[in-house]
Parts: structure tokens; sequence; C-alpha cells
């Protein structure tokens, strides 16, 4: 069979072709508007989702340690309180601010790049939600520690200080271990990734997949033949 | 304006059957085929800017739809919403199957090569598609985005695949 063969069964048919795209400028004026609406890109939409709730929880802490400093009198416990919210206001204004860096990236993207470097672009912006999802990761022990003061940790019961000793460094053991382990380099290690597909994160799975696939793409078969 | 437009729109005209190609290789369905001819030419009218008269048309509208097409393929697997090649894959199968009134061979042939086509990876359907689309090794590097050789090397294998499983299913 020649190559002119598939070509031939290619073109047959095209006929079809002449009643596609009918478009005219009412139409097109009509597709521009719905199409503007719908610009939030499906990348673009996780992220402001992910600003929007983030700036929110950061708000949330600004209150409570405002509201903290105002009403209550000066005590040990406002350490605990007062850092522990911190911490988690300030990874969470990092996660915040890759997300809004994530969508400047987008609006430079544009289509009329080769189609590997484009796509890899959008694959690699679809993965890197991880970045900020490992770093609030690094908030988690902090949830187990606004509560405390010195007085509890030092005259506490045993037992109290045996559980939050076995919670706190729980999080800190499983938050460091996520930190350490979520990235692109570990795509392939099912303990990480069983875990983060259980989150929601099949679609980053996925698009973990395609840049292995891209990258696969781009090399130089080893039997060059022409 | 106005103008302007009006010459978008004609050379859409001009260019609608590598587009209406590219949206049958990367969707079977009517309404998503539509969808993704109508994304495209909005992509290419939003894109016109970055357009270089030093380079050949061509090669910058088929970068621009087929970054289109294989974004809104991904993201429509993806989510599932849309009827998947394998389903579409299915159906022309079952078409080709039991439509014992198919009289043209020809006919035939094609929806078998659009089938095969559907269950290549997307990356190598674009090679496959500007292929036969008769474009040159050096315009699908350039659209591609990788070398030549590897653009004739990977087209070769697809071109091999292809026929041997079209004679495989005529005999």
């Amino acid at each position: 069979m020649q190559d002119d063969y598939l070509m031939k069964i290619w073109q047959v048919n095209d006929s079809q072709a002449d009643h596609f795209l009918e478009i005219d400028e009412p139409a097109f004026e009509k597709l521009q508007h719905e199409k503007a609406k719908s610009q939030l890109h499906k990348l673009i939409v996780p992220k402001l989702t992910g600003i929007l709730l983030g700036l929110g929880w950061i708000a949330f802490m600004i209150l409570l340690i405002s509201l903290s400093l105002r009403y209550s009198p000066v005590s040990s416990g406002k350490i605990f309180f007062i850092g522990s919210l911190g911490v988690i206001a300030v990874t969470t204004a990092v996660a915040v601010f890759l997300y809004v860096r994530d969508l400047y990236t987008i609006r430079q993207i544009g289509n009329d790049d080769s189609v590997v470097a484009i796509q890899h672009k959008l694959a690699e912006l679809q993965c890197s939600v991880i970045r900020s999802v490992r770093i609030m990761w690094l908030q988690l022990p902090f949830y187990t520690t606004w509560y405390l003061n010195y007085d509890m940790l030092l005259h506490g019961s045993l037992l109290f200080r045996i559980v939050q000793f076995l919670v706190t460094g729980g999080a800190v053991w499983l938050s460091v271990w996520l930190f350490r382990n979520i990235r692109y380099e570990n795509r392939h290690k099912k303990r990480v990734w069983g875990f983060m597909r259980g989150y929601g994160f099949s679609s980053v799975s996925r698009a973990m997949e395609f840049m292995d696939e891209i990258e696969h793409f781009k090399a130089q078969p080893e039997d060059v033949k022409r | 304006m106005p103008n302007k437009k009006r010459e978008f729109l004609a050379l859409i005209q001009e260019n609608k059957r590598p587009i209406f190609k590219i949206c049958n290789a990367y969707c079977r369905n009517r309404e998503d085929r539509e969808d993704l001819a109508q994304e495209i030419v909005y992509q290419l009218w939003r894109s016109e800017h970055t357009y270089d008269a030093g380079y050949k048309f061509s090669t910058w509208m088929y970068r621009v739809a087929l970054n289109v097409a294989i974004s809104f393929y991904r993201s429509h697997t993806n989510i599932g919403s849309m009827v998947s090649f394998d389903d579409c894959a299915n159906d022309v199968e079952n078409a080709v199957a039991e439509d014992t009134e198919y009289e043209n061979e020809a006919e035939k042939n094609r929806q078998l090569l659009y089938r095969l086509i559907g269950e290549l990876k997307e990356l190598d359907r674009m090679l496959i598609l500007l292929f036969l689309e008769a474009k040159s090794y050096k315009e699908i590097a350039e659209i591609a985005g990788i070398t030549e050789t590897n653009v004739a090397t990977r087209i070769n294998r697809i071109k091999e695949k292809l026929k041997q499983q079209i004679t495989y299913s005529n005999n």
C-alpha cells in the first residue's frame, strides 16, 4: 500500500466540509460575545477559586488575631494562638501568591507557539497546583497548637501531654513527609499519588502523564529511518 | 474594524477544510465538533495579532488550531462530558461492520482511517493529520516543535501501523 493511498482515503467525502463553519458577521459577533463570557478557562477557575478562598482564610486569621489582641488580656496562651494563626496566614499567603503568579503566566500563554511548547506549558500549569498544596500542608501542625498555653504544657495531666505530643508530632511528620514527597519527580510513587488522587488530584496526575508523553514525544526515536 | 472582521471571515472560509479535518480528528460527536470549530475560529481571531506575515499563514493557523483542539480534547475527556473517542470509534466500527449497504469502499476505508487515527495519542494524531494534509516534514516540525528527523521517524512508524491495520481489516 502506497502513501498516496492513505492520502486518497483522507480526501474522500471532503464535500462535507463545504457545509461546515458557515459563519457570517452577525453569527461571529454572537460567537465573540459568548466566548468572551466563557473566557474563564478551566485552568483559571480553580486558581481564582483558590485565591478567593485563600484570601478569605487569611482575612479570617487576621480578624481572629486582632480580636484576640484587642479583647483578651495578654497571656502566655496568646503566643501559641497568635503564632499558630500567624504561620497559617503566612503559608496561605505564599500559596495564594503562587496561584496569582500562575494566573499571570496563563495570561501570557498564546496559542501560536509550537504545539509541543504550548501543551507542555499548559500541562505544567495544571501541575503547578501541587506547589501550593505542598506549602499548605506545612501549616497542618499549627492547627494542633493554637489552643495551647504554657500552663497546659507544664502543669497539664500526663495523659493530655502524651496525647498532645502524639497529635502534634504526627502532624509534623505527615506535613514534612507530604512536603518532601508531593512533587513532580515522585509522580511514579504510588503511595504519594494514591494519597493525592484520593483528594481529587486525578486531573493533575493526568497532566503529569501528559507531560511524560510530551517528553517522550520530543525525544528522538532510536531507529531513525527516512 | 468591520473590514478586518470581513477579511478574517473570508480567510476562515478559505481555510475551513483544514479546520474541518482537525475537528474531525479530535472529536467525532457532531456537537463537540461544532463547539471545537467555534473555539478555533475565536482563538484564531484573538491570536490574529501574533501572526507574522514573514511566515506561512498555514503554519500559524495549524499551530493555533491544533493547540486549541488538543486542549479542547484533553479538557473534555478529563471531565468526561464529551463522548469519548473510543465510544465514537465504536460507533464508526459498528456502522462499518453492520452497514451492508455501504457500497462505497472508499467511504468505508475513510471511516476506518478516522477510527484508527482516533486511536492514536493526541500528538501522534497531529503528526499524521499534518502528513495527510500534505505538509512537508519541515513545516510539520515547525508546527509541532520537534526536529524534522523526529517527525520523519514518527510519521513512518504511524503510516506503517495504519497501512497494516487497514490491510488487515480489508482482508
